[in-house]
């Protein structure tokens, strides 16, 4: 008992100690000016995915991560993409945010969905991890994450997703 | 914040002697049993008067965006201290008029008159009234809890922490068809919270249809909400959603304490709030005027409300409240 509450204090003092960011910055598309490798596929895969035509989404990012396969951003994309166009894609959905998580950390997004990955493959502890890391990197995020959790269905909007490159 | 003012504001707060006839402590309406509140639904002052508001929980007040229940401007715990201190409308505490009696019987205490020069080791004459309220509120921001069988599931790493009954409550809680988290939300089940390095988010009031006196949706004076501070009617009967942990230890419910139990709670929300007021408009449509629009209402089997309520339990800090009790100055 004593060690969980342990666990728990740090766990709120972590809280307070780091900054909650408002979700991933900007939902606007970067200029077609920005050369870097990806980005063009990248954003087009943004705006189809936002327009929930998740089949060509999917293939944008797979060319951004084609030219630029560190792009942890791309991959965590291409996770959600293909994980919404069915359980079928759950696998390898995984993988792709396992890459995101292990190539950024710190990425938030990437956290949150694989978060409600986990949650729909029947892996709540796992889910429940995720939520724990998200606790240091988003509370917004955390907070619905965890709702999701806990009901068992996805959350509202796209907040969870990564926009900005 | 030092340990020492958290120190002296732990005997403060169980102390008497900071009323102004020594006869209320602010552990007399906030007491650790009922994570601290008083099981009252209106709180009793000195001599016997009646708040007309029931005493607030002190769980993770330190987070709490706004303090009371329909104050938008009172942030600072230094500053709701004032309020049961100095209100003479009903008195509370009863210091006004009587600051110097109270400051009077700490210093004749050698006791607290240490406590009160580590406290303040810089202050020449440490027993005022400030640093009063500076150690009560030092004190107050130790109350943390966050040691429920929930977070053991949610943050402990129990992924089998809630019991059958309770995981299915947790389910009905945050299901977008009951929506209970879109209000009661986050770590804390409240309101929005701040914290260090969080953004300052805005209050949230919340008018939860328990009254209509009027037929126009009024409240029964003088618990008007947020409508008593500002004066307007789209205000009326808006209130705080204050935080659901240990929620269990802490009936009667709402402002008044109107509500005797989880059970009729759970019926008010149910209904959509037991004085929900529609308005009829041009085309014969009937639509919300001042209830709140997340007071849709649901329908509950008698499971439903059972593993509600169980989920509801699973919000008690057992740790948190038996080392309160422990620590409390008899």
């Amino acid at each position: 008992m004593k060690l969980i509450a342990i666990v728990i204090s740090v766990s709120i003092f972590s809280m307070l100690a780091l900054s909650s960011h408002a979700f991933a910055a900007g939902s606007s598309s970067k200029p077609v000016s920005d050369t870097r490798p990806g980005v063009i596929d990248y954003n087009d895969g943004v705006k189809l995915m936002q327009q929930a035509k998740y089949d060509r989404a999917e293939r944008k990012f797979a060319a951004a991560l084609k030219k630029n396969p560190e792009m942890a951003e791309a991959h965590n994309n291409l996770g959600y993409s293909l994980r919404k166009q069915g359980t079928k894609n759950y696998d390898k959905a995984l993988s792709h945010y396992n890459q995101a998580i292990e190539l950024k950390p710190d990425l938030a997004e990437a956290f949150m969905y694989r978060g409600v990955l986990f949650m729909l493959m029947g892996q709540e502890a796992k889910a429940l991890e995720d939520h724990r890391q998200l606790t240091l990197l988003d509370r917004d995020l955390a907070d619905a994450l965890q709702a999701a959790i806990a009901s068992g269905e996805e959350p509202d909007g796209l907040d969870g997703l990564a926009k900005s490159w | 914040m030092t340990s020492e003012k958290v120190e002296l504001g732990r005997l403060l707060f169980y102390d008497p002697r900071l009323s102004g006839d020594s006869t209320i402590s602010c552990a007399t309406c906030h007491q650790p049993e009922h994570a601290f509140t008083d099981g009252r639904g209106q709180a009793e002052g000195i001599g016997g008067s009646i708040h007309p508001r029931s005493a607030m929980s002190l769980t993770n007040v330190a987070y709490n965006t706004t303090l009371g229940w329909d104050d938008p401007n009172l942030t600072r715990l230094e500053d709701q201290i004032l309020v049961p201190l100095y209100n003479t409308d009903p008195p509370e505490m009863g210091v006004t008029d009587h600051e110097n009696e109270v400051l009077a019987r700490f210093r004749k205490d050698p006791r607290m008159v240490h406590h009160f020069r580590t406290a303040f080791p810089e202050d020449p004459s440490p027993i005022i009234i400030r640093n009063i309220i500076y150690a009560l509120a030092s004190f107050e921001r130790t109350l943390i809890s966050g040691n429920s069988t929930y977070d053991r599931w949610a943050y402990g790493g129990k992924a089998d922490g809630l019991d059958e009954v309770q995981r299915a409550g947790a389910r009905l809680f945050f299901s977008k068809r009951l929506g209970c988290f879109r209000c009661h939300g986050g770590f804390n089940f409240s309101g929005p919270i701040q914290y260090e390095g969080s953004e300052s988010p805005e209050a949230r009031f919340h008018n939860t249809g328990l009254y209509d006196e009027d037929g126009q949706g009024a409240y029964p004076e003088p618990n008007t909400g947020l409508h008593r501070h500002t004066g307007e009617s789209f205000d009326m009967g808006k209130f705080r959603a204050p935080t659901l942990r240990n929620i269990a230890l802490t009936a009667p419910y709402m402002h008044d304490g109107s509500i005797p139990d989880l059970d009729a709670v759970l019926d008010h929300y149910g209904v959509g709030g037991r004085h929900r007021l529609h308005r009829p408009q041009e085309g014969n449509i009937t639509v919300e005027s001042i209830t709140d629009p997340l007071m849709t209402g649901f329908e509950l089997s008698e499971d439903d409300t059972r593993q509600l309520i169980a989920f509801l339990h699973a919000l008690t800090d057992e740790t948190f409240v038996q080392e309160s009790k422990q620590s409390a100055v008899p």
